[in-house]
C-alpha cells in the first residue's frame, strides 16, 4: 500500500510568522508541518442539529430586552466547498465588536461604552443550498496595541465547518471602503490583494430591508484536499 | 490537483476575544461521567517561550467506538468537543477511545483523535493527532506515525497514560525548553 504522505495544496491562508502582527512571533509554529491525505477521521466532519440553535441566535439584534445602538445590517451569503457544491445544514458561527467597538469581553479594555443590549455572538445553520443569514449591528474599527495608533478595520468573526474537518476554517469578514484597512497586519498578512479581496463582502441592495435594514453579501469557499464525500 | 477551482477564503486569527462567541458548546464532554470506557485528555497549550495559552480554544474530533462517525453512528454521538484554553492555558476533555478507521492508503490506524488549535497570534489553524502511549502495538504500524523519522517528533503526537484513566496531551506551537514543538499536520493530495 502507498505512503499517506501527500503534497500540498496550492494555499491562500496567511503564514504563520508575519512581523506585522506581533503575536505570530512565539505562536507561530516554525517546524514543517507534515503533510498527508487525510484519513477517515479528518474526511468526516461534526454534525449539528437543528435542536443545537436557538430562535434569536441568527439575530444578534433580537437577544435582549432593548435594540441595541448601531446601524441595523443582514449579512448573508454562501456556503460552498471549493467546487462550488453547497455545505448544507451545518453549522456557522460569528462574533463581533458592538457598534462602539468594544467586545463583551472581560478582558477588552478598549474605553467605549458596553451595549446592554447587544452581545456581540450568533449562529445558525446554513439551509440546503447553503445559504445563511445573520441579523446584526454594524461592528465599529477598534484600537489595539499591536503597534502605535493601530486599528483594526470593523470586522465580524466567522468559525466555519465543512464536511470534512480538515475544512475546519476560523477567518474574518471585512466592510468595503473600510479605510484602516490598508495598515492593518491581520488582513494584510494576506499577501495577495486579490485573495485578500475574498474576505471584504459586497454592499447589496438586495438584502437590505425598506426602513430597517441595510445588506452585506459574503459568500465563504472552504478549500481541504477532498471538496464532496463523494470525491474520497 | 488545484485548490482554486472556486476561490477559497483564507484563515484569519480567532483573535483574543472570541470567548462570548465560542464558549456556548465548550463543556461539552463526549462521554457522560461513569461510562465504562471513560477516558480524559488534558494537557496545556504553551508558546515559544513555555508561557502557558490562556487565549487558545483546542478542538477535537474523532470516531465512535465502532469506528464511526456521525451521521452513520448509533445514538447521539458527535465526535466533537471544543475547549477555550483557560487561565494556565489548561484543557481538559471527557471521552472514550475511537474504534479503529483507515488511512488515506487503506491501512487501518491505530486509535487517534484529530485536533486543531486556534489563538490569538495564530493566522491559521494548527491541526494534530493525538495517539495514546498504552497502544504501543497499534503505534508501531501506524501508518501516520511511521512517516515521522524523527522519534522526538513523532513522540509529540502521544497523549501520555496516567492513572485513572487520564491522558497528557500538551500542544507546544514551537520549541522551548519545555520540549520540541508538536508536530503538526497539513492535509494534500
Ligand atoms: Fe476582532
Amino acid at each position: 500500500m502507498g505512503s499517506i504522505l501527500g503534497q500540498p495544496l496550492e494555499s491562500v491562508d496567511p503564514p504563520y510568522h508575519f512581523p506585522g502582527y506581533q503575536s505570530t512571533g512565539l505562536r507561530g509554529p516554525n517546524r514543517n508541518p507534515l503533510i498527508i491525505r487525510p484519513g477517515d477521521t479528518e474526511l468526516h466532519a461534526p454534525v449539528f442539529g437543528e435542536s443545537r440553535i436557538g430562535p434569536n441566535d441568527n439575530d444578534l439584534t433580537a437577544q435582549h430586552q432593548g435594540q441595541p445602538i448601531g446601524e441595523k445590517i443582514i449579512v448573508s451569503g454562501r456556503l460552498l466547498d471549493s467546487r462550488g457544491k453547497p455545505i448544507a445544514n451545518q453549522l456557522i458561527e460569528i462574533w463581533q465588536a458592538n457598534s462602539a467597538g468594544r467586545y463583551a469581553h472581560k478582558l477588552d479594555d478598549h474605553d467605549a461604552p458596553l451595549d446592554p443590549n447587544f452581545t456581540g455572538g450568533g449562529r445558525t445553520l446554513t439551509d440546503s443550498n447553503g445559504v445563511y443569514r445573520f441579523t446584526t449591528i454594524k461592528p465599529a474599527a477598534y484600537p489595539w496595541g499591536n503597534h502605535p495608533n493601530a486599528w483594526r478595520p470593523a470586522h465580524i468573526h466567522f468559525s466555519l465547518f465543512g464536511t470534512a474537518f480538515d475544512q475546519r476554517l476560523i477567518t474574518q469578514m471585512y466592510f468595503p471602503g473600510d479605510p484602516t484597512m490598508d495598515s492593518d497586519p491581520i488582513a494584510n498578512s494576506i499577501r495577495d490583494k486579490k485573495v485578500l479581496a475574498r474576505l471584504i463582502s459586497d454592499f447589496d441592495w438586495d438584502l437590505t430591508i425598506s426602513g430597517i435594514a441595510l445588506g452585506y453579501r459574503w459568500d465563504i469557499v472552504l478549500g481541504g484536499p477532498n471538496p464532496t464525500p463523494e470525491a474520497k | 490537483m488545484s485548490n482554486s477551482e472556486l476561490k477559497v477564503t483564507p484563515s484569519q486569527t480567532i483573535g483574543p476575544f472570541f470567548r462570548f462567541g465560542m464558549d456556548w458548546i465548550a463543556t461539552e464532554q463526549l462521554v457522560e461521567e461513569g461510562h465504562p470506557n471513560a477516558i480524559v485528555v488534558h494537557g496545556v497549550v504553551y508558546d515559544g517561550g513555555g508561557n502557558p495559552v490562556p487565549d487558545a480554544m483546542i478542538e477535537v474530533f474523532q470516531a465512535d467506538e465502532n469506528g464511526k462517525f456521525p451521521p452513520e453512528c448509533a445514538g447521539s454521538w458527535s465526535g466533537f468537543a471544543r475547549r477555550l484554553t483557560d487561565d494556565n492555558g489548561g484543557y481538559e476533555i471527557r471521552t472514550i477511545k475511537p474504534g479503529a478507521v483507515v488511512a488515506a492508503n487503506g491501512e487501518l490506524q491505530a486509535p487517534h483523535i484529530a485536533v486543531v488549535v486556534f489563538a490569538r497570534g495564530l493566522l491559521k489553524p494548527a491541526f494534530s493527532r493525538i495517539y495514546f502511549s498504552d497502544e504501543a502495538e497499534a503505534n508501531s504500524k501506524d501508518p501516520l506515525l511511521n512517516v515521522i523519522d524523527d522519534p522526538k517528533a513523532k513522540n509529540t503526537l502521544i497523549a501520555v497514560s496516567e492513572s485513572g484513566g487520564k491522558y497528557r496531551f500538551d500542544v507546544r506551537l514551537q520549541d522551548s525548553d519545555l520540549g520540541p514543538e508538536t508536530q503538526f499536520i497539513q492535509f494534500g493530495v
